[in-house]
């Protein structure tokens, strides 16, 4: 497909840059003039607090069934609702990241994975469709699968038929799987603004910087690590296994496949990034404070235009089938909107029945750190509820408590 | 050995009606399109509503509150837990009490005229203290049977709170207790590595015995869903099990008197709902795959529905004559005919994800997502 050349409309979209590993490197040496790589953490919590965060309305959109023209018409009228965002997409590039899992062959005792783990592709579809009729040139719905292929045929096993996507988007659909460099000729080093807590720069597939506006398309969940899972947990996938996988052994890998736990969840391993990206800040086997951090540093090195949750059909206590019996069905029958990911999370949240100011190892974030408030002091956005505002369905009426994210054992 | 399966099922003080859970009104019901009243909660309701033999109901919901409704809708009282409320709570048969317990493990006597706490205890794990399996009251014991994420069922003194017994209850218990006649002993369901789903038998004296093991599935039993309670048809002195192994299950049935298991039904769904009983003996199964079924009192299938719904996450309740009320995710109140035709009777917005049940007046209370329970009135009710 022939295309306009990128990043023309709002480039830079990361606002860290895009360096190569040599600008990185003089950056590093530099780093008290150029960039602030070095500053502690303590900074970030002082920098958001005294300024006024960003904010953005979140849209909530009561929607019961899959099914296509309704997901669409609900979508729609949130979309209009929130205001900006037919501007926002009008003639651009849109890359949809979306929250796929590390296998598509499994279910939750046979309820499917879109039902119960992932976004189901109706939503998807919907969205793209959206996109399309205002204007978006072409939309690349992302996120690095398990597989070989880095084509269409990866997401097939999660619902992801790019024909039907296809038949509804004006033939302007495309699936990239990033769980490697994949077509592109290098990776893109994104640095974290402010040096990041856990991570300095993050090295990923081009699909996720070479765009004009991102989105993160995320099912809503519980997350033993994170709390809830919204559209800044959804970013966790943005890392590729090539670089970032268990599988690797001291080099990068482009035929790497596996998750990120040792790198990010436990922390016992270093990415093999061509750059020392990560700064050492972690914690060694504290998912807890692990994550949350993480996905901070993520959301600040690549912001998001546009966050939508499929809160349709879902589960709840955990993440995914791995923790077992812990996990239930639960069915919500919402879509969440918003263009700020961390005001549309803290509103999603709040719908779960959570306070999203709530603190560390307390429910929701009983586990770990709250990172909706580490965004917030970041800079990145609002948690807080009575500075939030919603639209459409009120919060009230959407509400929808979730039994809350399974207590990890101590010790 | 009873020769009803409905004589103490007009006060449904417990999920599924009494300690039985069959879920079975005794009467043919005419219901009516549309609700005739609503009961307002402060959260999602996920919980049955129960009922004490003043007609009161008692609502419990996903924030915590607790209510109780005279027969007119007219709120009595509210009071709050600390965590949402899932589990249904029970009514004591004889005394003005209604327990209730919490996903923070907090457990609680209520006083059913006042709503006053008459005693309150956190139940103390290691882990998470969650009790997401409906209340159960044991008779023989005197006691509330509850199943906390500490892994242990508990019985409860129903007068002091204090823990009178307690046994394994598994990986991630869910599933309620059921109990019959007498209340001496009490049955349930776990999930156990390396063993699979175990039907055990717990007694009034804090004994324990496995009556059946089902291999787990080729994913293990942690994977394996253990929500439904068993049930239990009085008459025929049966107990059934619900036993999902992957995406399928096995009902299984258990002569209480020849302590054998008398026939085991494959199903080609797991279940997670809990069964409902037909006066006829048969069994009514809304499964995760969208249908209900129907078996036989021999065993065998005799006719799947489906429902079009994505899933059933809670059970349904039968009728005298064989009509069967299930509410589904997808916000749809199916009503189930006697051989297997099926209609919508009523459509809201949000999920039914708890099990409706009948008033003493014969109306059926519907627990909705919305924070509401609708109230369908019954033309043929005495």
């Amino acid at each position: 497909m022939k295309q306009k050349p990128l990043l023309a409309r709002h480039a830079p979209r990361c606002p860290g840059g895009i360096l190569t590993r040599r600008d990185f490197l003089k950056a590093t040496a530099a780093s008290a003039v150029a960039l602030p790589f070095a500053q502690p953490p303590t900074v970030f919590a002082q920098a958001a607090s005294a300024s006024r965060v960003p904010r953005s309305v979140t849209g909530l959109g009561l929607c019961p069934r899959y099914e296509f023209a309704a997901v669409r018409r609900v979508l729609g009228r949130m979309f209009d609702e929130l205001g900006d965002v037919r501007p926002l997409v009008k003639g651009t590039h849109v890359t949809v990241k979306v929250n796929l899992v590390n296998t598509s062959a499994e279910d939750v005792a046979g309820v499917p994975l879109w039902l119960t783990v992932t976004v189901h592709p109706v939503v998807a579809q919907a969205l793209g469709s959206l996109l399309v009729e205002y204007g978006a040139r072409a939309v690349v719905f992302c996120d690095q699968l398990p597989f070989v292929s880095i084509e269409a045929d990866a997401f097939e096993g999660y619902g992801f038929k790019l024909a039907e996507f296809n038949r509804v988007m004006d033939q302007r659909a495309r699936f990239e799987n990033t769980r490697n460099r994949g077509r592109h000729r290098d990776y893109a080093l994104v640095p974290v603004p402010g040096g990041g807590e856990l991570a300095r720069a993050w090295e990923v597939n081009r699909t996720y910087v070479d765009t004009d506006v991102r989105v993160s398309l995320t099912k809503l969940k519980s997350h033993v690590s994170g709390g809830v899972t919204g559209g800044l947990k959804n970013l966790f996938g943005v890392p590729p296994s090539s670089l970032y996988g268990d599988d690797l052994q001291a080099e990068p890998d482009e035929a790497a496949m596996g998750y990120r736990s040792s790198t990010m969840h436990n922390c016992t391993h270093r990415p093999r990034t061509s750059v020392s990206s990560f700064t050492g800040r972690s914690v060694e086997g504290d998912h807890g404070f692990n994550v949350p951090r993480f996905i901070v540093d993520l959301a600040a090195a690549f912001p998001l235009d546009l966050v939508v949750i499929d809160a349709i059909s879902t589960i709840q206590t955990a993440e995914g089938w791995w923790l077992g019996s812990m996990v239930s069905v639960t069915r919500p029958g919402l879509l969440i909107a918003g263009r700020n990911p961390v005001c549309t999370d803290a509103v999603a949240a709040a719908v779960m029945g959570f306070e999203p100011d709530a603190p560390d190892r307390t429910w929701p974030f009983v586990n770990g750190s709250n990172h909706l408030a580490l965004a917030r002091r970041r800079g990145l956005g609002e948690n807080r509820l009575k500075e939030l505002e919603t639209a459409g369905l009120s919060l009230e009426a959407a509400r929808f408590e979730f039994q809350p994210t399974y207590r990890r054992l101590a010790g | 050995m009873p020769s009803s399966n409905f004589a103490e099922a007009k006060v449904w003080r417990a999920a599924g009606g009494d300690g039985t859970r069959a879920g079975l009104w005794p009467q043919p019901v005419r219901l009516a399109s549309s609700p005739a009243g609503r009961l307002e909660a402060t959260g999602a309701v996920q919980a049955s509503v129960v009922f004490d033999a003043e007609g009161r109901a008692f609502v419990a919901d996903m924030a915590g509150g607790v209510q109780a409704f005279a027969p007119d809708g007219k709120r009595l009282w509210r009071t709050r837990l600390e965590g949402g409320i899932s589990a249904t709570p029970v009514v004591h048969p004889h005394e003005p009490r209604l327990y209730v317990a919490s996903h923070a493990g907090e457990a609680r006597a209520l006083d059913t005229a006042t709503g006053m706490t008459v005693w309150q205890r956190s139940l103390s794990t290691r882990s998470d203290p969650r009790v997401l399996s409906d209340l159960l009251f044991l008779p023989g014991a005197q006691a509330v049977v509850l199943s906390s994420w500490g892994g242990r069922f508990l019985a409860l003194d129903a007068g002091t709170g204090e823990a009178r017994f307690t046994w394994d209850a598994g990986a991630s218990p869910g599933s309620a207790a059921a109990t019959a006649g007498s209340g001496q002993v009490c049955y349930g369901l776990r999930a156990v590595d390396a063993r699979g789903i175990e039907l055990i038998e717990m007694t009034a004296t804090g004994g324990e015995r496995v009556l059946h093991t089902e291999p787990a599935g080729s994913r293990g039993a942690r994977r394996a869903v253990v929500a439904a309670a068993p049930i239990i048809d009085a008459v025929r002195g049966v107990v059934y099990a619900l036993c999902n192994r992957d995406r399928e299950a096995r009902l299984v049935a258990w002569s209480i008197d020849a302590g054998r298991v008398l026939w085991a039904c494959p199903l080609a769904h797991a279940v997670q709902a809990t069964p409902a009983l037909r006066a006829d003996g048969g069994l009514l199964l809304p499964d995760l795959g969208g249908g209900v079924s129907a078996v036989s009192t021999d065993g065998e299938l005799s006719f799947r529905l489906d429902c079009g719904a994505d899933y059933f996450l809670a059970g349904g309740v039968c009728d005298g004559d064989g009509g069967f009320y299930v509410g589904d995710p997808g916000g749809r109140l199916n009503v189930v005919g006697k051989t297997g035709s099926g209609r919508v009777g009523f459509e809201v917005e949000r999920s039914f994800q708890a099990r409706p049940s009948f008033g003493p007046d014969g109306r059926l209370y519907v627990p909705c997502t919305d924070r509401r329970v609708y109230i369908f009135g019954n033309a043929s009710a005495t």
